[in-house]
């Protein structure tokens, strides 16, 4: 059986949070003739999530296997693998011996939201690393309006596993925080934020709260609510509730949102300051919170925006309690 | 195609089209306040949010194409809120000083700010630090009032502005490594007004201060009489010489001339220095565009030899003026231009005659827009006032020097008439980009070019082969001075479409349409002595590094 035909079968989604069906990127660029490229988005900025690091460390070599056999099945012309600058120190020698295939090592640009996909795209065509308007969509117009096909490192690493008959249904989820074991561990693709604690031998004794989806664009949820799947990036953070402040919080994330964004739209240039000087100067204004979340949520520019505005929605609602 | 907006079907739409666009062909009222039709879409102001149906989130109408089957929704309670919002948050990084900007009357910023309860005190001035700076004197940037929609940096045709970090944000700054050409297309298409000319609004009454007894004298440019008018809401495209003269004359003008006149000298000087040229000299290159001039000067000097030594219309008239005048030390010549580099090009100590400076002070269209509401003029119940003697009678050749293509058509003609005895029957002159014809046998090429991108990878070619034209009209601003950057605000495809029908029925209203048979002009040309003082100029090597001061 061809990989296109696997990789619908095993209906692989993307692990780079934003869940989109790998096989449909493929679909459209294999309709594509004339130049093609291929992306690997080693930026893994999310603060507290370790993932890729952890794959590259124990098995690059699935990973530039993934890439390889994209190259080989949709015909692709150039290749990228976009790495975080610290990553690109310890990496960079080990992948280089690793590639048989053509393919350019490029690093990230600092800013948080480079990691993001068209952000990759201006970064690695040498312009600041901040958003593009979609559509076009990568895979229509990518790197230099050339059709691009973009996955991270973790879907390159399923792509091998699949095209090696070796995939079992199984992603990488990385618990961190007030935890006995923390570490990445592969365990079955669907399992509810509570089954990740109890398998992981992690579950808290004491009074807890989760933030789920990496420290900047997790949503948090109180242990009422963890019977859900993890359905951004695999990350589970764990906080004690007696420890736990959702203003200092909303103040750290808002500062480390305002360092990280491109500052390219309203709502997230001047919203997530106006929310970080609020904070700052001590008082809380519940009403000015909710509307700037509303337009940071529904009118941002980027995901980057929208999920800042989930993510300090549900800190909001934690605090209300 | 057809789309729903507010549960309308609209059935006329066309693959590609924005939202936006299509609301504005509807007359639906869709807010916006980045999106320009010069610039790329940046979406980046937030405020022309819509809802989709089917859509979570909502979407940038002047980002988002329409498809067919789409439903739009342009206002429900939500998405009221959300624009206050943002334009709450845009006023938190804009300081408002009103009194001194070109956006007054008429602010879109305003505007929105009423028509959604915005409350602009609603934060303190994030920018109230930030710096106001002068480039070199002609264009003054206040940084405080910048709302970062980035469509500066696309329209600066020297990329003289640049966006740099400071902190964990971004703002604009100016270069320190170019540049500025004056040309001010910064300052029309800037949201939030954060830029405008030297004098703006302040110096407006400078030309009547210099006593009792000064003579004062106005010049009109082509381009003006045409967008004067939309500083008092007439049509587009509206021809108001007539008002504009009258309104001078009333706010203290002893006489109004017609730069176009001017006009007349540099078309006849340009066609016989062009008939003199060898084929070594050749492209000619034009010069009326001084921000043109000053780009060659700064950045390309191995050119400068090809641009025409013969001076700007408004320059040459400016001195003829003072030279046929009884007492020339007593008279101030002001000249109205749709041009900000023009007051640029004043200073230019090369230009200097025996009576000084041609030129006093150049005034933009926005500028004689606020003279006249300052001095309560009633623009629209003015008369039809006419143009002084002798100064008043141009070709319509001269009057089309406004708009892209007009001078080199204009000094061609000419040329051809003095060459042949005959007059060019070609209609193509005015409109091609690129053109061709012949005159006694020999080939002569012409191209025009209208922004400066444009003229770099020109001269990339010419370093090449600078065989490849004739002769060339450079100009800085998007369809030529319909588009300069003291026009009114807005200025945009559209608005320039509209300037330009109006100078073309300028143009043709004239009794005599080729210069060669303007026997008014013919008898005053006849008067100068010393021509090369007064209708030639030089151009020398300039410091590629603008001069910065913060005010
Ligand atoms: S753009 Fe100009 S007129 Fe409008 S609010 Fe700002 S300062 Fe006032
Ligand atoms: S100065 Fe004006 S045009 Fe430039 S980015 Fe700021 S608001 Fe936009
Ligand atoms: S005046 Fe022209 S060259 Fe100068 S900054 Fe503005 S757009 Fe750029
Ligand atoms: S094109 Fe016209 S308006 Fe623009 S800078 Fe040149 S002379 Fe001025
Ligand atoms: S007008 Fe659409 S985002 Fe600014």
């Amino acid at each position: 059986m061809d990989l296109i035909q696997k990789i619908r079968d095993a209906n692989l989604l993307g692990r780079s949070g934003s869940r989109f069906p790998v096989f449909e990127k493929w679909v459209r660029l294999s309709e594509k003739d004339g130049k093609k490229f291929l992306i690997c988005n080693g930026a893994e900025g999310e603060p507290g999530v370790f993932k890729d690091k952890y794959i590259l460390n124990n098995e690059p070599e699935k990973v530039v296997d993934g890439i390889e056999k994209v190259i080989e099945v949709l015909d692709i012309n150039k290749s990228f693998f976009y790495l975080r600058k610290d990553y690109l120190k310890l990496f960079e020698k080990k992948l280089k011996n690793l590639f048989t295939a053509e393919i350019a090592i490029k690093r990230k640009d600092d800013r948080y939201v480079a990691g993001e996909e068209t952000s990759v795209i201006n970064s690695i065509e040498g312009n600041r690393g901040e958003p593009k308007i979609k559509p076009p969509y990568p895979t229509e117009q990518g790197l230099w309006n050339h059709p691009t096909l973009i996955h991270n490192v973790e879907t390159f690493y399923a792509i091998s596993e699949i095209a090696n008959d070796e995939y079992k249904g199984k992603k990488f989820y990385c618990i961190s925080g007030a935890v006995k074991n923390e570490d990445v561990f592969k365990l079955d693709k669907d399992l509810t934020v509570r089954d990740v604690l109890i398998k992981t031998e992690n579950y808290p004794k004491f009074d807890f709260l989760v933030q789920v989806g990496g420290g900047l664009g997790g949503i948090f949820l109180s242990s009422q609510e963890i019977d859900v799947t993890c359905n951004r990036l695999a990350s589970v953070k764990v906080f004690d509730k007696k420890k736990f402040d959702e203003k200092e919080k909303m103040k750290s994330i808002t500062r480390l949102l305002m360092h990280g964004n491109c500052d390219k739209c309203t709502p997230c240039r001047e919203g997530i300051y106006r929310i970080n000087e609020m904070l700052n100067s001590g008082y809380y204004d519940r009403d000015l919170l909710e509307e700037i979340i509303l337009a940071l949520e529904k009118s941002s520019y980027c995901p980057l925006g929208k999920v800042a505005g989930e993510v300090l929605n549900s800190l909001m609602k934690l605090y209300d309690n | 195609m057809i789309i729903k907006i507010n549960g309308k079907n609209i059935d006329n739409v066309k693959e590609g089209e924005t939202i936006l666009e299509v609301a504005r062909r509807e007359d639906i009222e869709i807010p916006s306040l980045c999106s320009h039709s010069d610039v790329c879409v940046r979406g980046s102001c937030r405020v022309c949010v819509v809802e989709v149906k089917g859509c979570k989130d909502y979407l940038p109408a002047c980002a988002t194409e329409v498809y067919d089957g789409m439903e739009v929704i342009t206002h429900n309670p939500e998405i009221q809120k959300i624009r206050k919002t943002n334009l709450e948050l845009l006023f938190s990084q804009h300081k408002e000083e009103c009194d001194d900007c070109v956006w007054n009357p008429g602010c879109k910023l305003l505007y929105l700010a009423r028509r959604y309860f915005v409350e602009i005190n609603k934060f303190d001035d994030r920018k109230e630090e930030y710096p106001e700076l002068s480039f070199g004197g002609i264009v003054d940037f206040d940084s405080s009032k910048c709302i970062d929609c980035r469509n500066c940096l696309e329209v600066c045709p020297v990329s003289f502005l640049e966006m740099e970090g400071r902190g964990h944000l971004f703002e604009v700054t100016p270069s320190k490594e170019k540049a500025c050409v004056y040309c001010g297309q910064c300052i029309n298409h800037c949201p939030a007004g954060s830029f405008e000319a030297d004098g703006e609004f302040q110096g407006v009454f400078k030309p009547f201060e210099g006593g009792e007894d000064k003579e004062i004298v106005f010049q009109i440019a082509p381009a003006a009489r045409v967008s004067i008018s939309e500083e008092f809401g007439l049509d587009l495209g509206t021809v108001s010489t007539g008002k504009l003269i009258s309104g001078l004359r009333k706010v203290g003008a002893d006489k109004v001339f017609d730069v176009s006149f001017g006009a007349d000298f540099t078309t006849h000087e340009e066609a016989k220095e062009f008939l003199e040229q060898t084929e070594d000299d050749l492209p000619v290159m034009t010069s009326c565009c001084p921000s043109w001039v000053r780009f060659v000067e700064c950045f390309y000097p191995d050119f400068i030899d090809k641009i025409t030594n013969v001076r700007s219309p408004h320059i040459i008239l400016g001195a003829v003026i003072k030279e046929l005048s009884q007492n020339p030390d007593n008279v101030t010549v002001v000249s109205v231009m749709p041009c900000v580099s023009k007051k640029y090009e004043i200073t230019r100590d090369e230009l200097k005659t025996r009576h000084g400076r041609p030129v006093d002070h150049v005034l933009t269209v926005r500028e004689v827009g606020r003279l006249f509401r300052d001095k309560n003029i009633d623009f629209l119940s003015l008369d039809e006032g006419e143009f002084d003697n002798p100064f008043g009678a141009a070709s319509g050749n001269s009057i089309s020097y406004g708009a892209s293509g007009g001078v080199m058509e204009a000094a061609l003609r000419h040329a051809y008439y003095l060459k042949t005895g005959n007059e060019l029957m070609d209609e193509n002159i005015k409109n091609r980009e690129e053109f061709s014809f012949e005159m006694n046998g020999r080939k002569i090429r012409t191209k025009k070019i209208n922004g400066l991108s444009e003229a770099v990878h020109l001269f990339e070619k010419l370093q090449e082969n600078p065989n490849l034209y004739d002769y060339i009209e450079f100009m800085s601003c998007e369809g030529g001075c319909i588009g300069g950057g003291g026009q009114p605000v807005p200025t945009n495809e559209r608005i320039r479409r509209s300037r330009r029908r109006g100078l073309i029925e300028e143009a043709k209203s004239k009794k005599v349409q080729p210069t060669h048979a303007n026997k008014e002009f013919k008898k005053i040309y006849n008067k100068i002595k010393d021509k090369k003082e007064l209708f030639y100029t030089t151009y020398t090597k300039k410091s590629p590094i603008e001069k910065i001061d913060t005010n």
